[in-house]
């Protein structure tokens, strides 16, 4: 493939050398951006997502365009918030497979429709 | 024009759609009922994938995501050993969006859904435009599908 690179290993002049196992093992394999549009989720910007379901109230489901090797994959959350006195939102994952992952998003212990921000690290099959 | 991704890793071709193919941000929603204790759901597709799959030449056929989904369904389901067949499965070609949305349908939403979507007493799921969905959230966990709905 035109532009390829193959190296395995790369050597800073004075710093030292990473095997580049550490940059492909170590990057993000999914990620996405969502907002809400006519009460409605939309997807802003993403890696590797086919789609994301409204399931319910605060409940989404991302499915991948390239599963993950095991389902022992790391997800993180970040949601868009207020940030008025007391305001508390909270994103949980509550299911994965190697192909989609759900979350939870809660702003002050009710399910609330946020946007959200969501990262992957894992092995990719 | 898509380059020759013969046996190249499906997520190297996304990062190549991602880099040179405009996001398409599709005006189809597919609403579905999971179960009859829960409210409908509703598939939203990815902007950058609808992009791929209208350009061609980078998405695995979806009978691919059946066979890891019937080798993760195993009890003794560690991790995959089949990931090749994402890889070095010939790609699609092109769709139009309609067949992109028939093959989205296929991919994410659980196939006891749309197998049967429209058996027993009413449709289980439905393609529509986003405009014909309520408007706004009040009440979004009672979503259900018309009865009203023909086939």
């Amino acid at each position: 493939m035109a532009g390829t690179i193959v190296a395995d290993t790369l050597t800073h002049s004075t710093a030292g050398s990473l095997t580049t196992d550490y940059v492909v093992n170590g990057s993000s394999k999914v990620w996405a951006a969502t907002e809400y549009s006519s009460g409605t989720p939309v997807i802003s910007d993403s890696l590797s997502v086919s789609s994301v379901s409204d399931d319910d109230t605060g409940e989404m489901t991302f499915s991948l365009s390239s599963a993950l090797s095991s389902a022992n994959f790391s997800i993180t959350t970040g949601p868009f918030g207020g940030t008025g006195a007391g305001n508390m939102t909270n994103i949980t994952w509550f299911d994965r497979t190697t192909s989609a992952y759900s979350i939870l998003t809660v702003d002050n212990g009710t399910r609330e429709d946020r946007e959200t921000c969501t990262t992957v690290m894992g092995d990719l099959a | 024009m898509t380059p020759d991704f013969t046996g190249t890793h499906l997520w190297d071709r996304l990062c190549w759609a991602k880099e040179n193919l405009e996001p398409h941000q599709s005006d189809y929603r597919v609403v579905y009922e999971d179960s009859i204790d829960e409210c409908a759901k509703i598939l939203v597709p990815d902007p950058n994938w609808m992009a791929a799959a209208l350009q061609g030449g980078i998405l695995p056929p979806v009978w691919v995501y059946w066979e890891l989904a019937k080798d993760e369904a195993q009890p003794d389901f560690k991790k995959h050993t089949r990931g090749y067949l994402l890889h070095n499965t010939e790609p699609v070609g092109p769709m139009t969006e309609e067949e992109a949305i028939e093959y989205l349908i296929q991919k994410d939403v659980p196939q006891h859904v749309w197998q049967n979507w429209d058996e027993g007493n009413r449709p289980k799921m439905v393609i529509c435009r986003k405009g014909q969905l309520p408007q706004t959230r009040v009440w979004r966990n009672a979503w259900r599908i018309s009865d009203e709905l023909a086939a």
